[in-house]
């Protein structure tokens, strides 16, 4: 693969289930990003890890992970063989419980050729993982450090983590975001990038730390798709009274933005697009920065019209990606 | 295919230990019971493959396992294949393992005395032989055809609540001749025992022997075919 090239590609997914569908999903992952994906449950994170990883057909769309084709590496022995570059933890501990430490390092070693014993055993010290123990003895947060042992120990280029945090304690959440950087960070002999990440999380605050892109998915369709910095280090939450509301959007201080804003009963909140500017222009209205989940619930929950209460108003086209703001 | 196979043997592994343990303890019942060795081999044989057929479906829904399975480096015909090696070679193992321990301790009863309980079981003569090899063919043959049934069931199904009840009801079926056999004619009856007592003789031995061997190999194998187009399409 060439340097700089997108390790996942994702082009117009689209699935459909009795009561869901995914529409459309468009996104890339490229080395040395690391991508989150966020979104209510049931919007369909995981149904786009797994047409990821072939475990699912697509009515639509073609995915591809490292060149290779998504839908062949269920089927296909030679597609199979990228999966050894692909570190896959799920969101639960995803073993037969009976299954101690020890053996689901050796199923792994006869998994991969890649497998790296050495590096386990490291990650189960680290962890504080006993080899004695059976899957079904340990903890959410600790069998989520066991499958993220095996999916660092065998030297992937692919990290796929769906909801791999949730459970971990906050100084465990802290060491795997250490591991998570250093393994993105890693580099060729060039000093290419060679690694990625792509995380579905509900802990906004790990992809506030790690994550180079965010993208929203709700209900099967991408709501945005943005530069994580884009949201926290420029947007801004303009605390308004209603009578300044009006005065603000007509200003130009949205920068030619669609307002997005969220109605409470002290105020309303408006989605600023750069704070900066903003607390220029308007230096006795509050304007806090922006976290991921403020973005999120200004996309899913905010409305555009100044009439009435909230009413979420989505957008038109399927991703927002900072224009229609 | 053999990471599959491996895979399967480590998860099985424990499930093994404790099947080795009940087969010994059938097979010790068995014996007493009919007063010989001969069923033994057959019975541990369909105990193995009844048990892991039933139990293969219930890893497979245990925590996701068969969805994180997909994301190693297999594909589905590796892992449908691995579990068909995997099961067949596991059940010959530890049969034969029975077959051979039963031959060892008639040979030795031959030369040395050994205590009357376990003298009057063993195998005595020529005829028990053939009765032992063919009732082991007998064995593998229903061990085989049982699984060859239900096991592209669950590639298609998983582990449903009607999949559930699958090996006991081939169990059902693979006993149903001896209810069937009250209500047929005397005709047929007697063509039957004609049947039974040519297999009685070595020839008929052999060729039954061959005939059970044969038949399951090729409906085992079949079988493969018919799970690996249901497992590729199944949505997990």
């Amino acid at each position: 693969m060439a340097a700089g090239s997108a390790l996942i590609e994702a082009h117009g997914l689209t699935k459909h289930y009795d009561g869901f569908t995914l529409n459309n999903v468009t996104f890339s992952v490229q080395a040395g990003q690391v991508v989150g994906f966020v979104g209510q449950n049931g919007a369909g994170k995981s149904t786009i890890i797994k047409a990821l990883l072939g475990i699912i057909e697509l009515d639509a769309g073609e995915a591809r992970i490292l060149d290779a084709p998504s839908a062949k590496l269920a089927h296909d022995a030679r597609a199979a063989a990228v999966k050894e570059q692909i570190g896959v933890v799920f969101d639960t501990v995803s073993l037969p419980g009976q299954l101690k430490v020890g053996e689901v390092g050796e199923i792994m070693a006869r998994a991969y050729r890649s497998w790296d014993a050495q590096v386990f055993e490291g990650h189960l010290e680290t962890f504080g993982l006993d080899a004695g123990k059976t899957a079904k003895a340990l903890s959410r947060g600790m069998g989520m450090k066991l499958g993220l042992a095996c999916a660092l120990s065998h030297h992937p280029r692919v990290l796929i983590l769906d909801e791999a945090t949730a459970g971990l304690d906050p100084l465990a959440r802290d060491e795997v975001l250490d591991m998570l950087r250093e393994f993105v960070a890693a580099e060729d002999e060039r000093g290419n990038p060679q690694n990625a990440i792509l995380m579905s999380s509900h802990i906004t605050s790990d992809l506030d730390k790690i994550a180079d892109q965010i993208i929203c998915i709700d209900r099967g369709e991408m709501v945005f798709a943005l530069a994580k910095d884009e949201i926290t280090d420029m947007m801004g939450i303009a605390r308004c009274r209603a009578a300044e509301v009006e005065d603000v959007v007509q200003s130009g201080a949205l920068v030619g933005a669609q307002p997005r804003m969220l109605r409470h009963d002290y105020g309303i909140d408006l989605l600023v697009p750069n704070r900066f500017v903003f607390a220029q222009m308007y230096p006795n209205i509050p304007c806090d920065h922006m976290t991921i989940d403020d973005y999120m619930a200004f996309m899913l929950k905010g409305s555009t019209g100044l009439e009435g209460a909230n009413q979420p108003d989505r957008p038109q086209s399927a991703i927002s990606k900072g224009d229609d703001r | 295919m053999k990471r599959a196979f491996a895979i399967e043997a480590i998860v099985f592994s424990k499930y093994i230990r404790q099947m080795l343990l009940s087969a010994v303890f059938v097979a010790s019942c068995l014996a007493v019971g009919t007063g010989s060795i001969i069923g033994a081999p057959m019975t541990v044989f369909m105990m193995l493959t009844f048990g892991m057929v039933a139990s293969s479906a219930a890893y497979d829904e245990q925590n996701g396992w068969a969805t994180y399975r997909l994301a190693m480096p297999m594909s589905r015909r590796d892992v449908v294949i691995g579990r068909y090696a995997f099961i067949l070679a596991a059940s010959l193992a530890i049969s034969g393992l029975f077959a051979v321990a039963g031959l060892g301790l008639s040979a030795l009863g031959q030369v040395v005395t050994l205590p009357e309980i376990l003298d009057t079981v063993l195998l005595k003569n020529g005829d028990d032989l053939m009765a032992y090899a063919a009732t082991s063919a007998v064995g593998v043959c229903t061990g085989l055809l049982l699984a060859s049934f239900c096991l592209p069931m669950f590639f298609k199904l998983g582990q449903t609540k009607a999949t559930h009840w699958l090996p006991f009801a081939m169990v059902l079926v693979t006993m149903s001749p001896f209810f069937v056999m009250q209500g047929l004619g005397e005709d047929t009856l007697a063509s039957i025992m004609q049947l039974l007592n040519y297999v009685q003789t070595p020839a008929g031995i052999g060729v039954m022997t061959s005939a059970c061997l044969g038949v399951s190999v090729v409906v085992y194998v079949a079988s493969v075919c018919v799970a690996i187009r249901f497992y590729e399409k199944r949505e997990l």
